[in-house]
C-alpha cells in the first residue's frame, strides 16, 4: 500500500517535471509563431542543448554553469541558423528547421565520443529541484507575458500580421525576426538542459519527430493567443495519460484522435477560447455603460 | 561498380515514389505534408495485413497498396486539410495550420501503426512474388529491384505526362499560380484539390509496398529518415517540380551510396544533409526550378 502510494507519487513527481520543461520548450515554439514563423529551431536547440548541460555535467560542471553554457550554446546555434536561413520563409523554413531537429538526432547517434551515440549519457548528475524548477518557468513566463504587453507586444502582433505593415510603422523586421529565433533557440535550450539535469538518462531517441508532435499539441491544445496558451496546453499534455486510462491499450491513438480533431474544430485553442470569451465580456459592459463602440476585430486572435 | 549502381538505381526508385506525393502536394496546393510518410507505411502495412492473409499475385497487391493510400490521402484532404482550410484567415496562416495538422493526423497514423505491429518490426512476406536473380550485364539483379524500377518509372512518366500534357494537369499547374483566381474562373479548385491528395498518397502507396519488400519488413517508425531524404529531394529538383524530383531522387541515391562505398557507412546521413544545407544557402529555389521561388 506505502510502496504503491510511493509509486504513484514518484510517477506523479516525473509527470510534473516534464510537463515544466515542456512549458519552456512550448515558449520557444511559441515566441517563434507569435512574431508569425513557424520554427521548430527551438526543437533542435532543444536536443543540443541537453547533450551539452548533460556531457559538462557529466565532467564535473556545476549544473549552473552547465545550464548557461547549454543556453548560450543555443543560442549561438540560433543565431547560426539564422544567419543561414534568414531567406526562407513559411513551409521552406518549417521544413529546414525540421531537417535541423532530424540533424541534431543523427549528431546524438553518430558523434558516439560525445554523446555516447545509441546508449545515450548515463548518470547524468541530478541537479536541478523541482521548486527550482518551477521558479525558471515563473521567471520565463513572467518575461513571455510582460513582451506581449504594450510596445513589444504591439511590434509582435504587427510582425504576425504583415512584414510590410511592420516595416512601414519602422519595425525593422529581420532584425526584430532574429532576435525571435535566437530568444526561441536559447530557451528551447534552456528547456533541453533543464531536462538533462533532471532524468539522469539522456538518449537520441528524446530528440525526435515524436518531441516536435509532443510540443505541436501543446501548442494545438494551448492555443497561441497569449502567453498563457503553452502553460494551458504543458499541464493539458501532461494531464492526458491520467485523463485517459479508460481507453486502456488505445490511449495513444485515442490521445492522437483528440489532437487531429482539436486541429480541425477549435483551431486558436484554450487561450483563444479564453479571449474570445473575455471579448464578449467586455463587450457586454461596455454596452451596459452606454459605449456601444467596439472595434470589429477585438477578440479576433487570427 | 555496377552493384552500386543497381543499388543507386533501386534506392532512386523508392525515393522518387515517396517524393513525388510529397512535391505534388506542396507545389499544387501549398501544402507540406508531414502525415505522408505515415501514408506510405500504413500501405506497406497493408501490404503486410494482406499478405499474411491470402497470397495476392503482385498484379493484385500494388493495386490494393496504391488504393489504401489513395484513399488515406483523399481522407486526409475531405477530414483534416479542407476544414481548416475553410477556416483559417490568410494563405500563410492557412498553410501553418495545415502543416500542424498534417502533424497530428501523422501522430495518429503512426498510433495506429504501433497497435498494428505492436511496436516490432514485421516481416513482409512477398506472397506469390519470388525472387531471382538474373545476371545484367554482369551484374546480379534481382526482380524485385527490376520491379521497383519499372514501377516507379513508369509511376513517374505518368505523373510528367499529367501535369505537364492533359487538361487536368493544367488546371493543376493553374492553381499552383493562382487558387482564388482559378476557382472565380470556373475551375474545381476543391476537387482537383481531393484528386491531387489522393494521386499523391497513391504514390506513396506504391513506395510503400516497394519499400516494405525491399526491406523484407515494416515498422510504425521506418518514415523519419525517408522524410529528410524526401526534403533533400525536393530541394534538389525544386519544389513542385515533377522532373525535378526524379532527377533529385536519383542523384541523392547516388551520392549516399557511393559515398557510403567510398567513405563508410558513417556518411549516408551527413550526405543528405550536406545536400539540404548548401541548397538551402546557395541556391533554395532548387537546381531545376525557375518559378518555384515565387510561391514561398
Amino acid at each position: 500500500m506505502m510502496l504503491a502510494a510511493a509509486d504513484w507519487f514518484g510517477a506523479g513527481d516525473s509527470t510534473i517535471r516534464t510537463a515544466l520543461v515542456y512549458v519552456l520548450l512550448a515558449y520557444g515554439i511559441h515566441l517563434a509563431l507569435r512574431t508569425g514563423t513557424f520554427s521548430l529551431a527551438a526543437v533542435a536547440t532543444y536536443g543540443t542543448g541537453a547533450y551539452t548541460a548533460g556531457a559538462l555535467a557529466l565532467d564535473g560542471w556545476s549544473p549552473v554553469a552547465a545550464v548557461a553554457a547549454a543556453v548560450v550554446q543555443a543560442a549561438v546555434a540560433g543565431l547560426v541558423l539564422a544567419l543561414v536561413l534568414a531567406r526562407l520563409r513559411n513551409l521552406y523554413l518549417a521544413m529546414a528547421t525540421l531537417a535541423a531537429v532530424l540533424l541534431v538526432h543523427v549528431l546524438a547517434l553518430e558523434w558516439e565520443s560525445v554523446t555516447g551515440g545509441a546508449l545515450g549519457l548515463l548518470g547524468i548528475p541530478r541537479g536541478v529541484t523541482v521548486p527550482q524548477l518551477l521558479v525558471i518557468v515563473a521567471l520565463c513566463t513572467l518575461a513571455v507575458a510582460l513582451g506581449e504587453r504594450g510596445r513589444t507586444g504591439r511590434m509582435l502582433e504587427a510582425l504576425r500580421l504583415d512584414d510590410q505593415l511592420a516595416a512601414s510603422v519602422g519595425i525593422d523586421v529581420v532584425r526584430a525576426r532574429r532576435v525571435a529565433f535566437v530568444l526561441s533557440a536559447a530557451l528551447g535550450g534552456l528547456a533541453g538542459s533543464l531536462s538533462a539535469l533532471q532524468f539522469s538518462v539522456l538518449t537520441p531517441d528524446e530528440i525526435s519527430f515524436a518531441l516536435i508532435v509532443d510540443v505541436l499539441t501543446i501548442v494545438v491544445i494551448g492555443g497561441t493567443a497569449a502567453w498563457y496558451g503553452p502553460l494551458i496546453g504543458a499541464v493539458a499534455l501532461a494531464w492526458l495519460p491520467e485523463l485517459l486510462r479508460w481507453t486502456g491499450d488505445l490511449r495513444p491513438i485515442v490521445q492522437a484522435a483528440i489532437v487531429v480533431v482539436l486541429v480541425v474544430c477549435a483551431p486558436d485553442g484554450a487561450a483563444g477560447l479564453i479571449r474570445a470569451v473575455a471579448a464578449r465580456l467586455r463587450r457586454l459592459r461596455r454596452r451596459e455603460n452606454g459605449l456601444d463602440v467596439v472595434p470589429a476585430v477585438e477578440g479576433a486572435v487570427r | 561498380m555496377g552493384d552500386y549502381l543497381r543499388d543507386a538505381i533501386t534506392l532512386g526508385g523508392v525515393y522518387v515514389l515517396f517524393s513525388l506525393g510529397l512535391t505534388l502536394s506542396w507545389g499544387v496546393l501549398n501544402i507540406l505534408n508531414l502525415a505522408h510518410g505515415n501514408v506510405l507505411v500504413a500501405a506497406a502495412l497493408s501490404a503486410y495485413l494482406l499478405t499474411t492473409q491470402v497470397a495476392l499475385p503482385m498484379a493484385l497487391l500494388l493495386p490494393a497498396c496504391m488504393l489504401v493510400g489513395a484513399l488515406l490521402g483523399l481522407g486526409l484532404e475531405l477530414l483534416v486539410f479542407r476544414p481548416i482550410r475553410a477556416r483559417a484567415a490568410d494563405e500563410e496562416s492557412t498553410q501553418l495550420a495545415v502543416l500542424i495538422g498534417s502533424v497530428a493526423a501523422g501522430a495518429l497514423l503512426y498510433a495506429i501503426a504501433e497497435r498494428i505491429t505492436d511496436g516490432r518490426v514485421r516481416a513482409v512476406d512477398p506472397g506469390t512474388f519470388t525472387v531471382t536473380d538474373y545476371l545484367v550485364a554482369g551484374v546480379r539483379v534481382s526482380n524485385l529491384q527490376l520491379l521497383i524500377v519499372g514501377v516507379s518509372l513508369v509511376l513517374s512518366v505518368l505523373l510528367a505526362l499529367l501535369v505537364s500534357r492533359t487538361r487536368h494537369g493544367r488546371a493543376l499547374r493553374a492553381i499552383a499560380v493562382d487558387r482564388v483566381t482559378c476557382g472565380l474562373l470556373g475551375v474545381p479548385t476543391a476537387r482537383l484539390a481531393a484528386v491531387t491528395m489522393a494521386t499523391a498518397g497513391a504514390l506513396a502507396g506504391a513506395g510503400g509496398l516497394l519499400l516494405a519488400l525491399h526491406l523484407g519488413s515494416v515498422e510504425a517508425s521506418m518514415t523519419e529518415s525517408l522524410l529528410l531524404k524526401a526534403f533533400a529531394v525536393i530541394i534538389i529538383g525544386g519544389v513542385g517540380s515533377v522532373g525535378g524530383a526524379i532527377l533529385g531522387a536519383y542523384l541523392l541515391a547516388g551520392a549516399e551510396v557511393f559515398s557510403v562505398a567510398y567513405l563508410g557507412s558513417g556518411v549516408r546521413d551527413a550526405v543528405v544533409f550536406l545536400v539540404i544545407l548548401g541548397l538551402l544557402l546557395l541556391r533554395p529555389q532548387g537546381l531545376f526550378a525557375r518559378t518555384a521561388w515565387q510561391r514561398s
